[in-house]
């Protein structure tokens, strides 16, 4: 990742880098290997699932915007 | 956020032709005027038009770059992704056409193919989980993991799925059959050892999106109740290899592959075979031996694989462009998927399109397209204008196919009819300038240095009939020769081990079925009209047609041809080696092909 994503990811987690779906968004997202989560597929797209956080959708939807090539990219 | 993603191809084809040495050019470019940061560029999958690679699709334009060398980047950079302009010479322009393509979706080569089994290649990043799951991954198995194993095979019944490795037999059925074998332990295994002559189908999916085998494979393996698969792939193979190994390792760590795969309680350990490349190691049969550690032979059937197969464990054997489609089946729906293709082939194919076309490369078309539709449509007619000869279809073990069937539907049925194959998906289109008899000599030597031995239809079958044809085509067939062709393919057809021995007399078969005159030429006429086999034909120059530019001389590396500018020249058939080098010079169609020691005719 460039400056400028460095920066927009600290602006839009507030410090806290979620790079990967895999990565919880916050202590509410238990998935691992270990612990796994039935909805956690669906979830990365159209999370989060479990908990009401607008902080964890955006979250999400960086990872997604970084990367989408255009509007149809993402299939929710 | 990035303004530009530079996707570039990253596949095998494009990094032989420089793809890389592009990549870090571009790179440096970038970050040489301080714009790095606002790029995001990617090694991506095959986007399938290999004839005019290296290739960058930028999005979100959709520009299509393509015949890149790392000499063309500054000025990309700088016109483009500076200063906004495209640059028109590196796009894509069509043989003959003075008008460029700029966009993507514009070059007629994309224009009849529809994206299935292709459908992330090129537009996602192949070692990036993550962009597979955007890209509605990994939802097939989730909803799988719901479903009871009798409904998923059901509902692969339904979409008429039909493997796509060969034969086509269909996949529901196979499932149904491994699901309904006793035992508790069984496997599911992807047959990636793709060995047809110019076929890499399977190398560019596993390369461009790798997860989707994995989450066909996991999805099979629920179905017939599984818990340990392979995927046997060559080790010629060494970047899907790798990119498929990166897909394990991160389906792993999401816990999509493993142990209790989100949270269901459904294991699945995955484990990757190198192959050494032996073309009957694509046999079901020798390549469970060979996963086994043992030769890679085939052995008689029954029983088949669904009862007996991996350490004589129940196994389901598919290819890898068959377990592509399982993720979009569950994903859409039975009968979404369904709506694509004929009655009885459902869904694409993928074909690597070679030969004499002018756009060669990965094409992926709906099922029920003419063979027209792709030699012309998709891959732009053939090269200089020559006329269409045949279209050889299924590989090794397929046939040739003329004219006349251009407008044949490709599909396994009609195919099959005609006398060919679908086979893995090699189609390569001929010219004029093929010689048919020379073509089945070639398919057969190859189908005869890779035959295993361990039958004596297909050892010894297959090399008598070789022998027979490099009679033909060295001037010394007799015209019985055509008899006992047709009576020992179908003795080997009859009586072979496996598919390979089967269908290795296609070829023969298919070019006496369409171009037994050609046969008969060589035979009774000592007569080669193609210019191929060289004892029976000599080149001649057409004084009427020749315009004395010296273009031919200049390429003749015997110094054969001599003549005075402007004047017609002249072949001295004692030095010339035949090697053709004039004809495809020689702008005027000047050289002709013409009978041993005729060359008075054309002299007129």
């Amino acid at each position: 990742m460039g400056v400028n994503g460095a920066v927009f990811y600290f602006i839009i987690c507030g410090g806290e880098t979620v790079e990967r779906f895999i990565d919880p968004c916050c202590s509410e997202c238990t998935h691992t290997q270990e612990t796994p989560c039935s909805q956690f597929v669906d979830c990365c797209v159209n999370g989060p699932l479990c908990h009401e956080s607008e902080e964890c959708k955006q979250k999400r939807k960086a990872i997604m915007d970084r990367v989408a090539l255009d509007s149809k990219f993402v299939i929710h | 956020m990035f303004e530009k993603h530079l996707m570039v191809c990253g596949a095998t084809g494009c990094l032989a032709s420089g793809s890389k040495d592009v990549t870090e050019v571009l790179e440096k470019e970038l970050s040489d005027r301080g714009i790095r940061d606002k790029f995001r560029i990617v090694m991506a999958g095959c986007p399938g038009f290999c004839e005019v690679g290296p290739i960058i699709v930028v999005y979100p334009d959709e520009v299509f770059y393509c015949r890149l060398d790392p000499e063309n980047i500054a000025e990309i950079v700088e016109q483009h992704f500076v200063n906004g302009e495209i640059v028109e010479k590196h796009l894509f322009k069509p043989p003959k056409s003075k008008e460029v393509k700029r966009f993507y979706d514009e070059i007629p080569f994309y224009s009849k193919q529809v994206f299935n089994v292709l459908r992330n290649s090129g537009r996602v990043n192949p070692e990036s989980i993550d962009e597979y799951i955007m890209r509605g991954g990994y939802r097939a198995l989730t909803r799988a993991l719901d479903m009871k194993s009798e409904d998923i095979v059901e509902e692969v019944k339904t979409a008429g799925l039909r493997g796509r490795g060969g034969a086509g037999f269909p996949s529901g059925l196979k499932w149904k059959f491994t699901l309904q074998a006793p035992g508790t332990k069984k496997y599911i295994v992807c047959n990636a050892d793709e060995g047809d002559p110019g076929a890499f189908m399977d190398r560019s999916i596993l390369e461009g999106d790798p997860h989707a085998i994995i989450e066909g494979m996991l999805i099979a393996g629920l179905a017939i109740g599984s818990d340990e698969g392979y995927v046997y792939c060559r080790a010629e193979y060494p970047l899907a290899i790798q990119r498929l190994k990166m897909a394990i390792e991160q389906a792993e760590e999401y816990g999509l592959l493993g142990e209790n795969i989100l949270g269901s309680g459904y294991n699945y350990k995955l484990n990757i075979k190198e192959g050494a490349g032996a073309f009957v190691c694509g046999e079901e049969t020798a390549l469970l031996a060979s996963i086994e550690g043992k030769r890679g032979v085939p052995r008689p059937r029954p029983p088949f694989p669904a009862q007996k197969g991996l350490w004589d464990y129940p196994t389901c054997i598919n290819n890898v462009e068959t377990f592509a489609n399982v993720p979009l089946i569950l994903r859409l729906g039975a009968e979404e998927y369904a709506k694509v293709g004929t009655e009885n082939s459902k869904g694409t194919k993928v074909f690597a399109l070679a030969g004499k076309v002018n756009n060669t490369g990965l094409v992926e078309v709906p099922m029920g397209i003419t063979i027209k539709e792709i030699v012309y449509d998709v891959g732009g007619g053939i090269q200089k204008d020559r006329a269409f000869k045949a279209v050889q279809i299924g590989g090794p073990s397929g046939g040739c196919l003329p004219e006349d069937k251009l407008d044949l539907p490709v599909d396994y049925d009609s195919l099959t009819q005609a006398g060919a194959i679908m086979g893995s998906g090699g189609m390569i289109a001929m010219d004029e300038f093929t010689c048919m008899v020379d073509l089945a000599r070639y398919f057969l030597s190859f189908t005869q240095n890779e035959s295993c031995g361990k039958c004596t239809p297909c050892r010894e079958g297959t090399k008598r009939m070789l022998e027979i044809l490099e009679r033909i085509t060295e001037g010394e067939g007799k015209l019985e020769d055509l008899d006992t062709l047709r009576d020992l393919a179908s003795s080997i057809k009859d009586s072979s081990l496996c598919g390979l021995g089967q269908t290795a007399p296609n070829p023969v078969l298919t070019t006496l079925r369409y171009f037994e005159h050609e046969y008969r030429e060589h035979i009774e006429e000592k007569y080669c009209r193609s210019g191929i086999c060289k004892e029976l034909f000599e080149y001649a120059i057409d004084p009427e047609s020749c315009n004395g530019c010296r273009a031919c001389t200049k390429v003749c590396a015997v110094d054969a041809i001599s003549g005075e500018k402007k004047e017609p020249h002249k072949i001295d058939v004692e030095l010339c080696t035949k090697c053709g080098s004039c004809v495809d010079r020689c702008r005027q169609d000047a050289i002709k092909i013409i009978r041993v020691g005729s060359e008075a005719d054309v002299q007129g």
